[in-house]
């Protein structure tokens, strides 16, 4: 290259520091013009050599190198005594060249090169694909999650939940509206009510002679609420009203019911004792009505309206063993329980309400923003797949859920041995998920401890209907027992023993130890 | 004449592997060899010359080295390796192998 060359401000704009440090260089070596423009080859060939290399596409220092190679083939040719044109012509191709030169190049990469490369030409033909696909189905199980909560809200929330109203004259209006008022707050019951469950203790005779004046004034202070729980059992529609609080179904206190439960009964066995049997059952039935508007709301409340029901049945049980009732009362009894048999809350029922609640918390979850607070703290017991996708994490849980629901809802009338390994067998599926959702013991019931709790529940109701019929008859009903096959029966000296399998399915003679049949034992 | 790219794609890197055998030797020079060992039979165009050169070296058959030439300019040398010395020995056998038959066939030579 001629020295004037080297001296033009043009060249030194080009290959000084700056434009490297510019382009991210040190020294302007790397740029392979600078070697053509040097190599002072005739005009068409620079420019050829030029335009080649810059096809190729290659790193700096592969150009280099092509350059310099090129440069050495063209001057060779040149001191060879071939013309330019000569050497251009049998060069061939300028745009084939550059692409054999790339192609063979990149093949001297270094294996470490080769490898990323071939890994991000998998990833680009791979990933996205794999990504459109799992946003695809991500979307189509979150749209069929929200439309199958609607579909489920809806039917629940327009749904009249029919129960015959079982004294006095149908009132119109929602039972909720009295029962809410008899619950109150848990700390309006005042201390002498919670401190030692004292009404629990004396509902159940478990009470010393002595401490009953002073529970018998709690029970008198608190008799306002019973009055609202007796208005609402007289309501046409025992449905509990859906109040959603941020996506979430308020429910009644259950302490507050199981107390308002124990203060029916307490309130019962105080008139049985004062010789108003027939008030007594009236007060206890409607406890039991209470139980059953309780239940038609998801797990826990079917768990608590269940132990309701069976607080109000034990002590109609007493109070029938003990020759309380007359036959009057009996018969009224007899017809009202087979209502309440009819109309025990249904499997179905509760998993629907269980589909509804739960979708509507994973409808919620799903929509969290990613990157909030809320987002963060979730993650962190969630996991990395919630942390990805939300919506993806709680669709799936909704996914995997409501099939395991539906399938326990239909184990109302299946034989117990079988609905029992069913529900055994829905638990031991859930609980194997992933999905930290379902993980959630709040969320997943145990079903088969649901299945026990509802057989049991109804069970005791039909103990008590067979013992009726059979104090006003002399004959034992033929009573489908939920455990097994009918309620059976003994015939002891002084006494009759009515009793159903209960929940290991097998029959222990009305007793067993461990796992006792449900048994109801009625003087002669 | 002019072979077809096909035959073209089997024979130049023989052809190369052989060239370089007798020593180490730069593209220009390649080249030319092809060109007047082959009567022009062989003489691919230039071009292609140096991508068949980087592919051979990328198999490890061939290796290369810088050096300034007598006008001082930088000029790369290639050679043969090991492996690169075996190719050329299976080439061989496949070559012959595939003379002889086209021979006995009657492709070629005198064989009717």
């Amino acid at each position: 290259m001629p020295d004037d060359i080297r001296e033009t401000v043009l060249y030194k704009l080009r290959y000084t520091p700056v434009r490297d440090f510019l382009r991210a260089g040190f020294t302007g070596t790397l740029d392979f013009r600078r070697p053509i423009e040097e190599a002072a080859l005739p005009t068409p060939i620079g420019p050829l050599i030029e335009r080649v290399v810059r096809k190729t596409r290659l790193w700096r220092l592969e150009k280099l190198d092509v350059t310099a190679e090129l440069i050495g083939h063209f001057a060779d040719g040149i001191a060879s005594g071939s013309s330019p044109e000569d050497l251009i012509r049998l060069f061939g191709n300028e745009a084939r060249a550059a692409q054999l030169i790339r192609r063979a190049k990149r093949r001297n990469r270094p294996l470490f090169w080769r490898a990323l490369h071939a890994a991000a030409l998998f990833m680009l033909l791979i990933v996205p694909p794999v990504l459109i696909a799992k946003t695809y189905i991500e979307h189509a199980q979150w749209e069929a999650m929200n439309r199958r909560v609607d579909e489920v809200k809806t039917f629940a929330e327009t749904r009249q939940e029919k129960r015959t109203v079982l004294r006095n004259v149908t009132r119109p209006g929602n039972a909720w509206d009295e029962y809410t008022m008899a619950l109150g707050d848990y700390k309006s019951w005042g201390k002498d009510a919670v401190n030692g469950a004292p009404l629990y203790m004396y509902a159940s005779g478990m009470l010393d002679k002595a401490e009953r004046p002073k529970i018998e004034k709690v029970i008198a202070s608190n008799l306002w609420r019973l009055d609202h729980l007796r208005q609402g059992a007289e309501r046409a529609d025992g449905q509990m009203p859906y109040n959603w609080y941020w996506k979430h179904q308020e429910i009644p206190g259950i302490i507050s019911s199981r107390m308002l439960a124990n203060l029916g009964v307490a309130q019962a066995k105080w008139l049985a004792d004062r010789g108003r049997a027939k008030e007594a059952a009236d007060v206890l039935l409607d406890v039991a009505v209470f139980g059953k508007d309780l239940s038609t709301d998801g797990v826990l409340m079917a768990m608590v309206g269940s132990a309701v029901y069976v607080t109000a049945f034990e002590e109609l049980s007493r109070q029938l063993v003990a020759g309380k009732f007359d036959s009057a009362t009996l018969s009224h009894l007899s017809r009202s329980l087979e209502t309440l048999d009819r109309e025990f809350p249904k499997l179905d029922h509760i998993m629907s309400s269980v589909t509804m609640r739960q979708g509507s918390y994973f409808v919620r979850e799903s929509k969290i923003p990613i990157g909030g607070r809320e987002w963060w703290s979730d993650s962190k017991w969630k996991g990395w797949r919630f942390a990805i996708s939300p919506r993806g994490y709680a669709s799936a849980a909704f996914t995997e859920l409501d099939p395991y629901l539906q399938r326990f809802a239909k184990l109302e009338d299946v034989p117990y041995a079988i609905a029992r390994t069913e529900a055994a067998a829905i638990t031991a599926e859930s609980r194997k998920s992933s999905n930290a959702l379902l993980n959630d013991d709040d969320i997943l019931p145990e079903f088969t401890r649901l299945l026990e709790v509802q057989r049991e529940g109804r069970a005791k109701l039909r103990l008590l209907r067979a013992g009726i019929t059979l104090l006003a008859t002399g004959e034992m009903p033929a009573i489908p027992d939920p455990f097994g096959t009918n309620l059976l029966y003994r015939k002891d000296a002084n006494s009759i023993t009515i009793w159903s399998l209960g929940r290991d399915g097998k029959d222990q003679n009305g007793d067993g130890e461990y796992a006792p049949d449900i048994s109801l034992t009625i003087p002669r | 004449m002019r072979i077809e790219k096909e035959l073209m794609r089997g024979a130049g890197p023989a052809a190369v592997l052989h060239l370089l055998e007798s020593g180490e030797k730069y593209g220009y020079e390649l080249v030319q060899l092809l060109d007047r060992h082959s009567a022009g039979v062989l003489a691919m165009g230039q071009s292609t010359l140096y991508p068949l050169l980087y592919n051979l070296q990328a198999k490890g058959m061939i290796t290369s080295r810088m050096e300034k030439s007598e006008n001082g300019r930088p000029r790369k040398y290639y050679r043969l390796t090991k492996k690169g010395i075996k190719e050329l020995t299976r080439h061989r056998k496949q070559w012959e192998a595939v003379s002889m038959a086209m021979t006995k066939l009657g492709v070629t030579g005198n064989a009717r």
